[in-house]
């Protein structure tokens, strides 16, 4: 149809795609905040205590597979060059073919470890953010 | 908060120590996984019999699952190895149960993911037939 139409649907597309990660992220905070909470690890005034300790648990079960996950992305750019090279030097169809198959695949690897780390780092940050008011609450008393 | 839990000496530098163990498990499992990833023998182009060749990303996520596999029973091992209390003899299973939860976010990540990205799935196709 044009182009307009292809800018429109794929701005949806992408703004619809940012959906199901934040429900991903809150479940798994909440979650991992309850299961930290039920380990009954209290304070001296009785208070349940375990639970921040279960989200960072939960930050480092993310992070159990992550050098898998970083390596899968570098394979991205090695399949994106090799599609250039492959197209610069005026290789036959069949080799285009395979090497739109292996791009195709390397852009997905990429946008994986993107989505991989924003979800980490929101993870963290959450932990970041207590610390920080624990921090805060120790100066002023 | 392991201060203010009053926990021993030994068990408060177990779950400082945890996250620095994760990691090298981390590397073990990745490293283990890596060497899952592998085709069919052969050349699709001069083997007769050598039927379709697979979907490179299939090949990967194979890896993938493996190195998710290893990581659940290295986690339970740290777990118990590193979060175990005395007075609370079942704590470490619900920690367990915390990293469970953060390996099943990184899956459904990756898996959300290539639904967004991959042409093979409804959205990236609407794209294509919107243009």
């Amino acid at each position: 149809m044009g182009h307009a139409t292809n800018i429109i649907t794929g701005m949806s597309v992408g703004l619809e795609s940012t959906g199901l990660p934040i429900i991903v992220i809150s479940f798994g905070i909440i979650t991992s905040y309850y299961l930290g909470e039920a380990t009954g690890i209290k304070d001296s005034h009785g208070a349940s205590i375990g639970g921040l300790y279960g989200t960072a648990i939960a930050t480092m079960g993310m992070f159990a597979s992550g050098v898998y996950v970083l390596s899968m992305s570098g394979f991205g750019p090695i399949a994106d060059n090799a599609g250039g090279i492959v197209e610069m030097s005026e290789q036959a169809a069949s080799v285009r073919d395979i090497t739109d198959r292996l791009d195709a695949v390397g852009n997905v690897t990429k946008a994986n470890t993107k989505g991989y780390s924003v979800g980490s780092a929101s993870l963290a940050c959450f932990l970041l953010f207590s610390a920080y008011l624990d921090e805060v609450e120790m100066m002023t008393g | 908060m392991a201060n203010h839990a009053g926990l021993d000496f030994e068990t408060k530098s177990g779950f400082i120590l945890f996250p620095l163990m994760v990691h090298c498990l981390d590397l073990i499992v990745s490293t283990i996984a890596v060497f899952f990833v592998q085709t069919k023998p052969g050349h699709p182009l001069t083997d007769r019999n050598y039927g379709e060749p697979e979907d490179p990303l299939a090949v990967l996520k194979r890896g993938y699952y493996v190195s998710l596999l290893l990581a659940m029973v290295g986690l339970l091992i740290i777990c118990r190895w590193f979060l175990y209390i005395d007075s609370l003899p079942s704590a470490y299973l619900y920690f367990y149960m915390c990293s469970l939860v953060g390996v099943v976010v990184s899956f459904l990540f990756v898996a959300i993911t290539q639904y967004y990205t991959d042409y093979n799935f409804p959205p990236v196709q609407s794209i294509a037939a919107s243009s």
